[in-house]
């Protein structure tokens, strides 16, 4: 599989000893009403390649806020972000828009380094769990057949290589959890981020999506950073990275 | 090969979402029908209307002495037997041109016992007149025939009646000579006829040439009239015949100016009907697009969260909007088609149109052009009611759009 590399990933191939995370001085917050409600307020974070790691924190303490700036599907207040050793650029236009350039790095940094997992699975329920799983590969080079044989290929890590040709309603919620996990690595990412995987899954399913997932990171060398409150999850993780009232509270090590 | 799988993934997400893939394409495929039989309708009157004039005994062409159709001076001096002649010859040489005939026209009054009523004459050719007159039907008595005494004649229908009159009866017939004098004759009324134009049918008479030529005292011809094989071909015969010394010649189109207004008018009827058939497909399917896509907004923010750039996922969706556009107009236009070939061997009949008494069969045209503009109009009409929803909601941010149920 050829994923598009853009100038600035080719800079920082893999192997790298640069962290895959470099979070500095992170602000952001939302307007609610009249008055700005602080999500994060100066968080900084690093996170090392291969990593498994596990954002905690009460509702409200800003996980999935971190994880959204990590992912540049939010644009942060103020700080500094840096990915793979590629700094996040975030010049706006005039009219206070991002500009086009930082559009298209981040869209890059996304196609390239990035696979997302998130808390309602987001299938496509037109599409089967093949197909689910290889549309992110639609923006590489890979033809029809590397395509659906890569698919293939993480659907059967996930424990669902017998499910190729179901479609997300004939599948179970823990299931559907697995097909994201594997659509989120099926371009062979540094970086998953995950927002409340298992916030919708049983026990049983959330012990198989955790051994899934931990399985893909040990087997690819793939870092996962997700935000949970599920204290199942915390006993597979390598660090814990405690969040409360916007502010990196404390960090735990396995 | 690249275009191919995004075309690919739009394809998989329209057939697999069976009902809303229907609603929007039976919305198209029902517009497009609707405008393929229209512009048929249109096409098939405006059709009916020339060829009616046409063969009502206009010809594609009549041929007069010059400024004889504007200057009533010149119009009595008429053609001369001689001029006449030569100018068939080589009218008969053209192979566009079907036939000739002559005429001669007069005004006059027409008297039975005590009733006097002003007339519009012709005297004619009689067997290439009634090649050329095909839509003016004998209703009662029968047409004139070359065997038939010259003095005989075929009256309007109305004429006829205003004049209290049955076939076979003898009216007087008085006209002005070439010379300004007045010259009257009896003619044996044969038969009525009904052009559809009842103002034309409250004045008309017609007789063979030789008695128009007894009555206006002359030899001369008012009018040659032609008739060609298509009536594409008037403009290219029209302009051999200005060559004409002496003469002025004049199209179908020229003297039934009515037309170009009855042609008018109707585009502009269907023209306001196309552009509401237009609008209530295009706004039914951005209602039934709309409700779709915004159904996807999560959808859009998944794949946008993966790197799909703005453009790309509106082209998506675009895309979905052309496959649909592009399928209803075809099953329009399929089942349009269809329907056109029903409608025409059933022979349904029309009621007359303003200003004429008689009906007419309904008959469709299946027009090309038109199909081809309905074609592209309805790919189009798809494409934008995807389009704009679309460029709407992909205006939402990416977490605001994951996060949409």
């Amino acid at each position: 599989m050829n994923a598009p590399q853009s100038n600035i990933l080719r800079a920082n191939a893999p192997g790298t000893a640069s962290p895959v995370v470099v979070a500095r001085n992170i602000h952001k917050s939302f307007q609610q009403g009249a008055s700005r409600i602080p999500a994060l307020s100066g968080v900084d974070l690093t996170i090392e390649a291969g990593e498994f790691v596990a954002i905690c924190g009460h509702s409200g303490s800003g996980k999935s806020t971190l994880l959204n700036v990590i992912g540049m599907l939010e644009l942060p207040d103020d700080g500094e972000l840096t990915l793979w050793g590629n700094p996040v650029r975030y010049e706006r236009k005039k009219s206070g828009r991002l500009s086009t350039g930082c559009v298209r790095q981040h869209e890059q940094l996304r196609q390239s380094g990035l696979g997302f997992v998130f808390q309602n699975f987001n299938l496509n329920p037109a599409l089967t769990a093949l197909e689910n799983v290889a549309i992110p590969l639609l923006l590489t080079s890979a033809s029809p057949a590397a395509r659906h044989q890569k698919a293939a290929e993480l659907l059967e890590q996930v424990g669902l290589g017998d499910r190729l040709n179901h479609k997300p309603g004939e599948l179970s919620g823990g299931q559907q959890q697995r097909v994201a996990a594997a659509r989120a690595l099926v371009t062979e990412p540094r970086l998953v981020l995950a927002d409340e995987p298992t916030a919708n899954l049983d026990s049983h399913s959330t012990a198989q999506l955790v051994q899934a997932l931990r399985h893909l990171n040990q087997t690819t060398g793939t870092t996962l950073l997700f935000s949970t409150h599920d204290e199942r999850l915390l006993a597979h993780v390598d660090r814990q990275v405690i969040l409360q009232d916007g502010k990196l509270e404390a960090e735990a090590r396995a | 090969m690249n275009a191919f799988k995004w075309l690919a993934l739009s394809w998989l997400n329209v057939i697999r979402n069976t009902r809303r893939s229907l609603i929007s394409t039976g919305i198209i495929a029902l517009g497009s029908l609707a405008l393929l039989l229209a512009a048929g309708y249109v096409a098939a009157t405006f059709e009916g209307l020339r060829e009616s004039t046409i063969q009502g005994g206009l010809g594609h062409l009549q041929i007069a002495p010059k400024n004889a159709f504007d200057d009533r001076e010149a119009d009595l001096q008429g053609l001369s037997p001689e001029q006449t002649a030569d100018m068939e010859t080589q009218l008969n040489a053209m192979p566009e041109v079907r036939l000739t005939t002559r005429r001669v026209l007069f005004e006059g009054l027409v008297s039975s016992g005590d009733i006097t009523i002003a007339s519009m004459g012709r005297g004619v050719d009689i067997a290439n007149e009634r090649k050329i007159s095909v839509f003016s039907p004998i209703v009662e008595g029968r047409n004139l025939s070359r065997h038939d005494d010259p003095f005989s004649a075929v009256l309007g229908e109305r004429l006829a009646k205003n004049l209290k009159i049955n076939v076979g009866d003898s009216v007087t017939v008085l006209a002005t000579t070439r010379y300004q004098g007045i010259n009257a004759i009896d003619v044996t009324v044969v038969g009525f006829n009904r052009s559809g134009i009842p103002e034309l049918d409250e004045r008309f008479i017609m007789m063979p040439l030789e008695a128009a030529q007894i009555l206006t005292d002359s030899e001369q011809i008012s009018r040659i009239v032609v008739a060609l094989n298509e009536t594409v071909d008037t403009d290219t015969v029209a302009a051999r015949t200005q060559t004409f010394e002496n003469t002025s010649t004049r199209s179908w189109i020229d003297l039934f100016p009515f037309y170009k207004a009855v042609v008018t008018l109707y585009k502009n009827i269907f023209g306001v009907m196309g552009s509401i058939i237009f609008v209530v497909v295009f706004l039914s399917v951005s209602n039934t697009m709309v409700m779709v896509i915004m159904e996807r907004v999560n959808e859009s923010g998944t794949l946008r969260a993966y790197g799909f750039s703005r453009a790309r996922v509106i082209g998506l969706f675009t895309q979905e909007g052309v496959i649909m556009g592009v399928a209803g107009a075809l099953i329009g236009l399929i089942i349009g088609s269809v329907l056109i070939l029903l409608i025409n061997s059933a022979m349904i009949q029309m009621p007359p149109p303003p200003g004429r008494s008689n009906g007419y069969p309904l008959v469709l045209n299946w027009e090309p052009l038109a199909a081809i503009g309905i074609f592209i109009s309805m790919s189009l009409c798809g494409a934008l009611a995807a389009w704009f929803p679309a460029r709407k909601m992909t205006r939402l941010s990416i977490t605001n759009a994951l996060n949409h149920f």
